[in-house]
Parts: C-alpha cells; structure tokens; sequence
C-alpha cells in the first residue's frame, strides 16, 4: 500500500480533527505514504488553513467542540474556492443520519472509526485518481 | 148448559170478556142474575155459563176456563162450606164468590175463611144499594184480588226463580231472631227451619253469632255487609248483606242477601299472590336498579351519555371527578370534543385551574330511552402518559448516552488499533518476537473491543428501530459457503470439522446478506466455542415458503433451563467458553433480532452431553410482496425518525407492443440491462446503503429511503440520464420510450398502495438539456 508514493505526488491532505492523538497518528500514516500532511484542531482552524494553503484532500472529523464537522463542510461548500476540494468525513457514528448529512453536505466520501489506516489510504487514494481524471 | 152473552160481540179488543160460570140450581135467582149481568152498561161483557149442581160445575171447571164463580152454597150435591172447598180444590186459582141468602153473614164469612174470595147477600132490600151494582162491584173486587193475588205470586215465583238462579240467599229475621222468611235456595240444603232461631238453622249455634250483622243492623238502621262461613257447607265462604226495614205492623225487620263469595275469595287470593309476587318482583327490581345504580356510579371509570347533538345527558360519579364538575353543571352542556364515534380515543380535559387531565376514552353506539346515544367510559391515564413520556425520554437518553459513548470510545480505539498495526507492520522499525508475540495479543484484545462496541451499538440500533436491512434476493447456499470460508480455518485450529450439506435446489430467499452472514457467523462461532471434538454440520433445506438452514454441533448441549435465558441479551451460559473467547452476550440476542426483523423464526433443539441444532428460517418473497414490505419497512423507520421516503418508477411505454418491435430475448436483456444500470446508481453512492431496486415485469421500481422530495427529483433526474444515455447508446432510443413517476412519503401518501399508486401517475423522461 506504500508503494502508491508515485501516485501521491505530493498532494496534500488536511487531516481535521479535536483529538492530537488521532491527528498524530494519521498524520505518520499519511507521511509514510507519501502524502504533505497540514492538520486543524477545530472548524475555524480547518477554514483558516483551507484558505491559506488549500490542500487537495480533507479529512474531516465530525464531532468537534465548538463548530462540528457538518457545520465545516458547508461553509467550505459554501466558498467558490474552497468548494471544490474533496471532503472525506471521518465519523465514528454509522447511522443514517450522519451519513446523509455528510452527503448531503457535499462529502464524496465517509470512513467510521474505528478504521483500518489501509482503508484510509485506499480511499484517499480513489479520490485524488477520480479527481486528477 | 146455557151460554149466554150481552148480545154484544165477543171479545173485542177494547172490551173485557169476563167467563163466569154459575152455579145455583133455584132457577128464579139463576134467571135473575144474569139478567142483572147482561144488562150491564159498562165496558164490561160477561159470559155466563150456569149450570145447577156442583158436579156439573166441577165439570165445566175441568174443562173450561172461567175468570170467576159465582157459587150458592146450598146445592143439591153439596152443601155449605163444602161448596166452597170443593170448588176451591178444582179450580184454586179462579176467585170463588159465595152467594148467600139474607142472615146468612156468618156463612159468607166463613166462606171467605175457607177459599171464597167474597160473599154476596142475595136477596137485600132494594133500597139499600142495586143489586146488580153490588154484583158486578164484587165480581169486579173478586177479579182484581185474584189477580192482584196471581201477580204476587208470579212476582214471589220470580223472585226465587233470580235467586235460585244467581245462588243467592235471602231470609228475613226478626229482632228476636226468629227466622220469618227463607227462600228455597236455603230450604234446598238446610231443611225447614221449623221455628229455629237463625243462628241456630244457619250455624248450628246456641247463641248469638258473635259480630252478628243483624243487631248491627238494627241498631244503626241501615244495611250492614259481614263475611261469614257457612259451617254447614264446609265453611263455604259468603257475603251477608243485612238490610234493616219496617214491615206492616211497623216492625223492626232485617232481611239478609246471602252470597257466594267462593270464587271471589279465590280471585282474592290469587290476586294477593300476584300482589305479593309483584311486591317481591318490584323488591328485587329496586335492588338490580339500585346495583346497577351503584356499579354505574361508584365504577372508577366516568361514564358518560352524550347524544347525536352532542349534549351530555348522564354523568357518573368517576366523571365528574374527572371533569372538576358537577353533574348538574355538565348535564345540558355540550361535550367539548367534537367527532364522538364509535371508537377509542385520547381525549385532554382542562380543569377549572388549568390543571391538563389526559383519558382515554372508549365509545359505543347504543339505544338509550328510545334513541340511539353515545355511551363513553373515561379512564384516566395521565399517570400513564406521565409514565410513557418518562420512559420516552429515558429511552432517548439512553440512545444517546450510547452513541456518546460508543462515539467517545472509537477514538481512542482507532489510536491503538492504528499503532499497534502500525509497529506490527514494522512501519516504525524491526521488532522481535516476542514484541511481535506481544502486539499480536494486543492487537486480538483491541478487535474484541471493537467487536463489544460493535455489538453494543448494534443492539441498541436495532432496539430503537434505526437499523436498516438491505432485503433482496440472495443465495442462501453462497453465504453459508462464504461463512464457511471464513470459519474452517479456525474450526481446524481446534480440531473440528465443518461440514456442509447444502440443498442445491434451492429457491432465492429475501434477506440482507451482510446482517444474515453476521447471524450465520455468530451461530457457527457459539458452535465452535462450544464443542470440544467432533463436527458442526451446517445444512441447507427447504420449506413451503422459506429456507431453512440449521447449524448442529456435537458439543455441551443446553439444558432445557437455560433454553429460555438463551435468546435474551447479555445472559450467558457459564460454561466458560464465551469467557475465552469473549464473547459479548449479545450474539444470539442480535441474531434473534435480525431473524425477526426478516420475518423469519430462528429456534433451537438440544440433547445436554449431545450436542445443540441452531435453525433459523427466511421468507421466500415474491417481488411483489418483498416490494410491499420494503415500503412498508420505509414507511415505518420514516414515520419513526420523522424522516421521508420515497418511490421511483421507471416503467416502458406501450410494453405489450414492444413484443411487436423487438425480439423478446432483446426486451429480457435490456430489461436486466436497465434493472443492473439501476442498482449501479442506486446503491454504490455510500450515502444509499439501503435504497432497492425491484423489477416487476415491465416496471422497475426504485425504494429510496430517507429522501425527500427535492432529492428524489434529483435522483430521478440522474436516473433518466442514465438511462436516456444506455438506450442511446444501444440505439433503441427511438423504440423504447421511458416513462417515470414519482411519490414520497408522506408528502404524497400515507400508505404504500396509495404510494405506489402516485408514482403510477407515469410521465415521459424530460427533454434533456445539451449541457449534461
């Protein structure tokens, strides 16, 4: 799964979430695969860095203090140009709720903690392809 | 014989014909009177028959009849008072006048004693009075007495004739109680009172009766009625009028009418019978009315009479209670809540202080004083609605408290898990074996973990209804063999065999693969768990209307105590094996669940020290029927979550002459072509994990749950692109035409027939714009 490096190119990834830990550790598995990895710890921050160094993929958690991932996700959809960078929802509840506001809000993917990171990288890797098509 | 007339005609109407025969044999005193009859000037005519001795005269009396005699006493072949006797005898009825000579006074007297009814002296002075004017006075007198006399005794013959007749008695008596009178009827049973005082002849008494109507009678001097018993006639029961008069001699009299009263006293009594059964009848009426009374009114529910114009007409004692009013208040008042029906219903009533009641209550239709009426029973369930409400919230919380912590402890997780694979992997540098032995351990602990969440969350999700089940239909043989798979591995880890027998005619059964692999897994996982040595045979059959597949062990068995704990959550059988190798408890509960929600039956067979058999069973659907119950099922977790579902149906135009167009292999293909297009948009967006796609003959029907109506345009929009794109492409855009509908619930409809009959209301794909 590490050997997708030629395919990461580089790109960059935004892994959002209020938990360091879980930002520590997805941000060493997406090192290691090669990807430049910037990180938030809230909505604001994630809006912040959006517009100061757009990345090409969002991870974003769901369930944050202050501004949750719901919230986020529109006002990136909301903005010209942070619209069109892929979302990916990371989310730890599973019910159809959750998942129908994630698409509904313009996430093209959604992964359920807890996750295997190689699923992680599988879909992070599906998205960057659809999107370089 | 002579008869001799006045000369004037016989018996004319206005006249009176008087027949008198007379005997006297000197011939001078016979010659003179009737010349002194015919000559008479009045409205009389007197037919007079003489003859000369009495036994002439008893002859003619035989034979004829003759309204009077006029007899001389001194006759040949009789003599004196003789005469008189005699004639009387023959002829007892017809008056008797004696004819005498002067100085023969006594004589005519003593005639009159023995029967004449006068006398005459013949031979009187002339100057006295005519005799003939005294002839025809006394013949005159004798007739009217004689008649006078008939009359009475007719009139007496009457008289006891009625009383005969109707059984009544009468007697008169006299102040000294002597009997002075007795009708027939009385001599008839008691003989001849010969003298007897009357209480003696009637009651066969020495004394007085006591309360003797008589001297009441007498001394008040008017009728007095008594009730007696005659002793003598078996104490027959009589009514005694006792009527107080003067007789003649100014007398002090008392007659008394006697009646039967036999049948009245029967009639009597038979009437205070009734009377006494009516009173009985009327007692325990009054006590059913009063017991009713008391069960309407002391019943804990309120009970009410409401009429078709909705005014309150009875009010029990519960209701008013209910209310916070009087009866008298709400009697006349209309009842508040409109739409009174044959029905049950909840009902709130606000009290005087605003205090909110809630009741349920049930209403029948029944008649009630000659109309149709409401009958309501109120029952309180505030507390109840109190308690619903209570246990509502507290399910939430629950539900919440559980995705909480369910949520909360996933990250955590999703850390260790992530680093230990990570190090494991050797991604963070070369380890040993006995760091690999270590982290292999922990990575085992963190999957059970996860696993105890997962159930966890899982159960909750199916008690609280919000978990989704992908029905269509599967291959029942394909899961077992994928379980199979998965499982032979571990099972030869532990030195059993699994083995397979798997019916290979089997039909497609309707069930989501993903949930129905979980209940396969975790009943093949218990039976390893379970069994020391030996085999696990999972089996594949056959029913009417479903599949049936069992998983048998030859391990512990269960006992029939523990049968029932089994299927319920988070018990477990302590014979340790889900200690080691963690289990949650809730496997077969979630199993159960699952099997349930599929409409299947899920059971177990045991022999303790033999071994167990787990089968569940799965519905065999039609399209149809499965199409049904997927709206049913989306129609119910919509309603539940307050969210909306929708329908999509795709159907071909003019279907039946397509048959004409194209050959019917190409129309099948397209068809299957159309319904895979379908599933492909459908089901791969990760969002639509439970949207279906059934086809049914020429329509294809698409089930999108938890979508509303814009999105359903949206999703409709994207279908007929597709497909608009898949005909073009097959070049049979022009021959297939498309037609869609839509509906959502419950924007549309409430249930799924009036569902499927909107999206029914089919329109042809839109024209699509050339920007696509």
């Amino acid at each position: 799964m590490f050997s997708n490096k030629e395919n990461a190119n580089m790109s960059k990834i935004l892994v959002v979430d209020d938990e360091q830990d879980i930002v520590t550790f997805i941000g060493k598995v997406l090192k290691k695969s090669g990807y430049e990895v910037t990180t938030a710890n809230d909505g604001l921050e994630c809006i912040k860095k959006v517009e100061t160094e757009p990345p090409d993929l969002i991870l974003l958690d769901n369930i944050m203090p202050n501004m949750d991932g719901q919230t986020v996700l529109s006002k990136l959809k909301a903005s010209k140009k942070t619209a069109d960078i892929p979302v990916i929802m990371v989310t730890a509840l599973a019910d159809q709720e959750h998942i129908i506001g994630a698409q509904k809000g313009g996430a093209v993917e959604y992964i359920v903690k807890p996750f295997d990171y190689a699923v992680l990288l599988e879909k992070i890797a599906q998205v960057l392809k659809s999107k370089h098509k | 014989m002579e008869i001799q007339t006045s000369g004037k005609s016989q018996a004319l109407t206005d006249k009176e014909l008087i027949k008198i025969l007379l005997v006297e044999d000197d011939a001078v005193d016979s010659r003179l009177v009737k010349q002194l009859l015919a000559s008479c000037s009045q409205p009389l005519e007197f037919a007079v028959e003489s003859v000369g001795s009495l036994s002439e005269a008893i002859e003619c009396l035989t034979n004829r009849k003759y309204d009077i005699v006029l007899s001389d006493l001194g006759l040949p072949d009789s003599s004196g008072i003789e005469t008189v006797q005699n004639l009387k005898q023959v002829t007892p009825n017809t008056p008797v006048v004696v004819l005498t000579g002067v100085d023969d006074e006594e004589i005519g007297l003593s005639a009159i004693r023995n029967g004449a009814s006068d006398y005459l002296v013949k031979d009187l002075p002339v100057k006295d009075l005519p005799l003939k004017v005294l002839l025809v006075r006394t013949i005159r007198y004798a007739l009217e007495h004689s008649n006078v006399e008939k009359e009475v005794k007719a009139l007496r013959q009457q008289l006891e004739f009625v009383l005969g007749a109707t059984k009544t008695g009468v007697d008169i008596i006299d102040s000294e109680f002597n009997i002075r009178y007795i009708n027939s009827e009385w001599k008839k049973v008691y003989g001849d009172p010969a003298g007897k005082k009357c209480y003696e002849y009637f009651m066969d008494r020495s004394e007085v009766c006591p309360g003797c109507g008589i001297i009441k009678a007498l001394k008040t001097k008017k009728p007095v009625v008594t009730e007696e018993v005659l002793v003598k006639e078996g104490n027959k029961p009589i009514q005694v009028t006792a009527i107080p008069f003067q007789n003649e001699k100014e007398e002090w009299l008392v007659a008394e009418v006697h009646v039967d009263i036999t049948e009245r006293k029967k009639a009597e009594e038979v009437l205070e019978n009734l009377n006494a059964e009516l009173s009985k009848a009327n007692e325990n009426l009054k006590n059913t009315e009063a017991n009713l009374r008391t069960m309407i009114n002391q019943n804990a529910d309120g009970i009410l009479i409401i009429d078709h114009k909705g005014i309150i007409r009875f009010v029990n004692n519960a209701a008013e209670l209910l209310f916070g009013r009087k009866k008298e208040e709400l009697i006349g008042e209309t009842f508040g809540f409109a739409d009174v029906k044959d029905e049950t219903t909840e009902i709130e009533i606000i009290r005087k202080k605003g205090e909110i009641v809630t009741a349920e209550m049930c209403t029948v239709e029944i008649e009630w004083e000659g109309e149709m009426v409401y009958l309501a029973s109120l029952r309180d369930i505030t507390k109840r609605k109190k308690a619903e409400k209570k246990l509502k919230e507290t399910m939430k919380m629950k539900s919440e408290f559980i995705s909480t912590v369910s949520h909360e402890l996933r990250t955590p997780l999703t850390i260790i898990k992530g680093g230990i694979a990570f190090v494991l992997n050797g991604l963070a540098g070369d380890i040993n074996e006995e760091q690999k032995e270590l982290l292999g351990i922990a990575k085992k602990n963190v999957d059970r973990l996860a696993r105890l969440i997962n159930d966890v969350l899982d159960f909750q999700k199916l008690d609280s209804g919000k978990m989704k089940f992908n029905l269509e239909a599967n291959d029942i043989n394909q899961i077992v063999k994928d379980v199979y798979e998965t499982m032979t591995s571990s099972a030869k880890a532990t030195g059993l065999d699994i083995l397979l027998e798997l019916d290979q005619n089997l039909p497609k059964a309707t069930f989501d693969s993903d949930k129905i692999t979980q209940v396969l897994t975790n009943l093949v996982t218990n039976a390893l768990k379970f069994t020391e040595k030996g085999t696990i045979t999972i089996k594949t059959t056959k029913t009417e209307d479903a599949v049936q597949v069992s998983v048998s062990d030859t391990g512990y068995g269960i006992r029939k105590e523990d049968m029932p704990k089994l299927f319920s959550r988070f018990e477990q059988l302590g014979h340790g094996g889900d200690r080691k190798t963690g289990g949650t408890g809730l496997g077969l509960a979630i199993s159960k669940e699952i099997i349930e929600r599929h409409n299947g039956e899920i059971w177990l067979e045991s022999n303790p020290g033999k071994g167990s058999k787990f089968t569940f069973t799965l519905p065999i659907y039609s399209t149809e029927g499965l199409l049904k119950k997927y709206i049913n099922d989306g129609i119910r977790d919509a309603s539940k979550n307050d969210t909306k579902m929708s329908l999509i149906l795709i159907s071909i135009a003019d279907f039946d002459k397509l048959e004409q167009k194209l050959p019917h292999e190409k129309i099948n293909s397209t068809l299957e072509d159309m319904e895979a297009l379908l599933e492909n948009s459908v089901r791969h967006s990760p969002y639509r994990a439970t949207d279906a796609v059934f086809k049914l003959s020429s329509d294809v029907f698409v089930v999108l749950a938890n979508c509303d109506k814009e999105n359903t345009l949206r999703v409709k929009e994207r279908l007929e692109q597709k497909l608009d794109g898949y005909l073009t492409g097959q070049n049979l855009g022009d021959k297939i035409k498309l037609l869609f509908g839509c509906a959502t619930y419950p924007d549309d409809a409430t249930t799924s027939e009036d569902l499927t009959k909107k999206a029914r209301e089919l329109q042809p794909m839109l024209p699509m714009s050339a920007s696509v």
